[in-house]
C-alpha cells in the first residue's frame, strides 16, 4: 500500500472514529465501570480493526463490526477482572483520578454508573446484559442478536423477563403483568 | 388488535420498528384495555429508569491517541520501506508550523461595516446588548464545536472541501482568563502568563507572551461579548440582511454578509470566511441571553455550505485546573524565538524577486543565505523541505498579486522536483512585520 493510500485510509477510518467512539465508550464504560479502562479497550478496538481491515467501507456492516469487537474486548476484560461489578465511586483507584480530563464530569458518571448497576446486579447476567443493549447503548433488538449471534425471539424474551423481573423487585406488592 | 397481537408488539414499539398502520392499531388498543396500556407504560417506565440521566461521552484524548498511535505506525511502516512522506501531509505540517508566528491570516466577519436599519435590525440589536450584558454571569464556558478546515494543521484556514473537525474549547475567566482550545494534532493552552502550542505529531512544544495568535481568528470565541458587539454594530448599520425569530424558547438571529477584501484577484475568494459571503446564525436561550448555538455558512452560487458549527455550550461548570496545563515529553524541543529579523531582506525587493530567491534557496538546500527569510521554519521542517526540493528546477515565475484580506502577497510559481514532478503553486510572501523584512509564509 503506498503513502497516499495510508493516508487516505487513515482519514476514512477517522471519519468512522468520530462517528462511532461515543457509542463504543458508553458500551464499554457501563461493561467496566471505570473511565479509564473504556478509553483503553476503545482504543485498542479501534487500532486492531484498523489494522485489520484499514478500509472500513470494505466491510459490509461496520458498526456491527465494532460492537462485536468491542463486545469480545470487555468480555476479555471481565474474564481477567472478577469483580468488575463491584466498582463503585469509593474504589476509583489513583490512576482513575488522575487519568481525569474533566473530575466531575467522571464522578456524574460513576455515580450513574452505580446507580444503574445496582438495579442490573439483580439479575442474571445475560438478561442485564441484554437491557444494557437495548437501553444503554439503544440497540435494536435486530442489532443484539446479529452481534450476541443469538435468536431475535431470545433476546427479546430475555429483555422482556429482566424488565418483568426488575418491576416486581422495585414493586412486589403489585403484580405488574403477565408474561404471555 | 387483541390483547395477544398487543402484548407481541409492544417491544416492537419499543424498538420503533413497527408500520404506521400497526402502531396505530397498537395505540387505538391501548386506549381501550387497561392492562395492556399498564403494562406498556410501566415497560417504558423501567426502561426510562435504566437509562444514563448523565452524557457520557468518549474523552477528548481517545480520537487523539489512536490516530497519533495509527500515525506514528503508518510512519514507520514508510520509512521501514525507504518512502517518502507524503507530500501533501508534508506541505501541510510545513505551513502549519509556518503559520505559528504570521498572526492573522483569517480573521472571523464579524467587522462588517454595512447593515440594516430596519426594526428587526433594531430588534436584533437591543437583544444583543442585552446579551452582552448576560455575559457578567459567566464564569467559566466549555465549547464543543466543527469546523471544516484540515486536522493536523494550525488553527486558521477554513476550506469548504474539508471534513468537520471537532474542536473543544474551555475557558475561565476568574484573574487571569486561562483557556485551552484544542482538535486533532494541535492543543493550545494558555495559564494566564503564557501560551503554549504543543505539536505532538512533530513533537514540538512553541511557548509564546500571553497576547500571541496561537489560535488565529479563534480567539474571538474566547470573547463572546466582543463577538456580539461587532454584531450589534453590524445590525446597526445597513446592507447585511437580518432575520430574527423566536422558537421554543430560543432566540434564533441570522445575519447575511458580503464578502469584504480586495478581489481584483479572486485568489482568496471563497477560501476565507472574511472573504466570502457569508451567514452566521445564532441561538441564544430567550431567557438568559446566553448563547446555545452559532452556525457560519459560507455562500456561494445561491449554496449554503455550513463551515462552522458549535455542538454544545456548557456554562459555570466544576473546571479542574489541570485542564490548562500540557504534559510534556521530557525530550520535547522547545521553539521560543525566531532570530534576529533585523537583519532580513528588506521590503525595497519586490515579491517576484523575493520569491525566486526563495525557490533557489530550496533547490540549493541552502537555508544559511538568506535565513530570515525562512524565520517561521524550524531545524525540522528545513530538514524535510532539503530532502524534497533540493535539485529542483525552477521553470516559472509568474507574477505577484493580492487577494482578499489576506496581508501579504502571492506569487504563482512552476518548478520541477527532482522526482521529476512538475509542481505548480502559490507562494505566499509577506513583509508586514516590524522590520518590514520578507518572510516565506506558505505555498510550499
Amino acid at each position: 500500500m503506498d503513502s497516499d493510500t495510508n493516508n487516505n485510509a487513515l482519514q476514512e477510518f477517522e471519519q468512522v472514529i468520530t462517528a462511532f467512539q461515543d457509542q463504543l465508550f458508553r458500551f464499554a464504560f457501563f461493561r467496566t465501570g471505570s473511565p479509564a479502562d473504556a478509553q483503553d479497550i476503545v482504543q485498542d478496538v479501534f487500532i486492531k480493526v484498523y489494522r485489520t481491515v484499514k478500509h472500513p467501507a470494505a466491510i459490509q456492516n461496520i458498526k456491527s463490526y465494532l460492537f462485536k469487537s468491542i463486545a469480545n474486548a470487555c468480555a476479555d476484560y471481565r474474564k481477567n477482572k472478577k469483580n468488575h461489578r463491584d466498582t463503585n465511586i469509593e474504589k476509583l483507584s489513583e490512576r482513575e483520578i488522575q487519568y481525569q480530563e474533566d473530575a466531575s464530569r467522571h464522578l456524574m458518571m460513576q455515580e450513574e454508573y452505580a446507580r444503574i448497576e445496582k438495579l442490573l446486579k439483580m439479575l442474571p447476567e445475560e438478561q442485564a446484559d441484554t437491557i444494557r443493549f437495548r437501553i444503554i447503548d439503544n440497540m435494536s433488538f435486530t442489532e443484539i442478536a446479529d452481534i450476541s449471534g443469538l435468536s431475535v425471539t431470545t433476546i427479546k424474551s430475555r429483555f422482556k423477563y429482566g424488565v418483568h423481573k426488575l418491576k416486581n423487585i422495585l414493586n412486589p406488592k403489585k403484580s405488574l403483568y403477565e408474561l404471555h | 388488535m387483541n390483547c395477544t397481537d398487543s402484548k407481541n408488539e409492544m417491544l416492537n414499539m419499543l424498538d420503533g420498528c413497527v408500520d404506521h398502520f400497526t402502531k396505530n392499531n397498537f395505540e387505538e388498543h391501548l386506549k381501550s384495555c387497561k392492562d395492556c396500556s399498564t403494562e406498556y407504560n410501566e415497560m417504558k417506565d423501567v426502561a426510562e429508569l435504566l437509562s444514563p440521566k448523565t452524557e457520557i461521552k468518549a474523552p477528548l484524548s481517545l480520537k487523539k491517541n489512536v490516530l497519533e498511535k495509527l500515525n506514528s505506525s503508518e510512519a514507520v511502516y514508510n520509512s521501514g520501506r525507504g518512502r517518502v512522506i507524503p507530500m501533501s501531509k508534508l506541505v501541510k505540517k510545513i505551513l502549519a508550523v509556518a503559520a505559528i508566528i504570521t498572526g492573522i491570516l483569517f480573521i472571523i466577519p464579524f467587522l462588517g461595516r454595512k447593515g440594516s436599519g430596519s426594526n428587526t435590525a433594531k430588534a436584533a440589536s437591543v437583544f444583543l446588548m442585552n446579551a452582552i450584558d448576560a455575559t457578567d454571569s459567566i464564569k467559566n464556558m466549555a465549547i464543543d464545536f466543527h469546523v471544516r478546515t484540515t486536522v493536523n494543521d494550525n488553527f486558521n484556514s477554513i476550506d469548504k472541501s474539508d471534513a468537520m473537525v471537532e474542536h473543544h474549547l474551555i475557558e475561565t475567566f476568574d484573574k487571569p482568563e486561562k483557556w485551552r482550545i484544542e482538535k486533532s494534532g494541535r492543543i493550545v493552552v494558555s495559564d494566564g502568563f503564557n501560551q503554549y502550542l504543543w505539536i505532538p505529531g512533530l513533537q514540538l512544544a512553541y511557548k509564546t507572551p500571553v497576547n500571541a495568535d496561537l489560535v488565529d481568528w479563534m480567539n474571538i470565541l474566547l470573547d463572546p461579548a466582543t463577538i456580539f458587539w461587532k454584531e450589534k454594530q453590524e445590525a446597526e448599520e445597513k446592507g447585511s440582511v437580518i432575520i430574527m425569530k423566536n422558537e421554543n424558547g430560543n432566540t434564533l438571529i441570522s445575519i447575511t454578509s458580503k464578502a469584504q477584501g480586495n478581489f481584483l484577484n479572486d485568489y482568496m475568494k471563497g477560501k476565507t470566511l472574511p472573504g466570502s459571503d457569508n451567514r452566521r446564525e445564532y441561538i441564544f436561550d430567550s431567557k438568559t441571553k446566553l448563547i446555545k448555538g452559532l452556525k457560519i455558512f459560507i455562500l456561494e452560487n445561491k449554496k449554503e455550505t455550513l463551515v462552522f458549527e458549535i455542538d454544545d455550550v456548557r456554562y459555570n461548570t466544576a473546571i479542574n485546573n489541570n485542564i490548562f496545563s500540557i504534559s510534556l515529553p521530557k525530550d520535547v524541543h522547545w521553539q521560543t524565538s525566531f532570530g534576529d529579523l533585523s537583519k532580513g531582506l528588506a521590503n525595497k525587493a519586490d515579491a517576484k524577486e523575493i520569491a525566486a530567491l526563495a525557490l533557489n534557496d530550496l533547490s540549493k538546500a541552502d537555508f544559511t543565505a538568506h535565513k530570515e527569510l525562512w524565520a517561521q521554519f524550524n531545524f525540522m521542517t528545513k530538514k524535510i523541505l532539503s530532502q524534497n526540493y533540493a535539485g529542483s528546477k525552477i521553470i516559472k515565475i509568474g507574477e505577484p498579486f493580492r487577494s482578499g484580506s489576506y496581508a501579504g502577497i502571492f506569487v504563482p510559481y512552476e518548478i520541477k522536483l527532482p522526482t521529476g514532478y512538475l509542481k505548480k503553486f502559490v507562494l505566499a510572501l509577506r513583509n508586514d512585520n516590524l522590520y518590514k523584512i520578507w518572510l516565506v509564509d506558505g505555498g510550499i
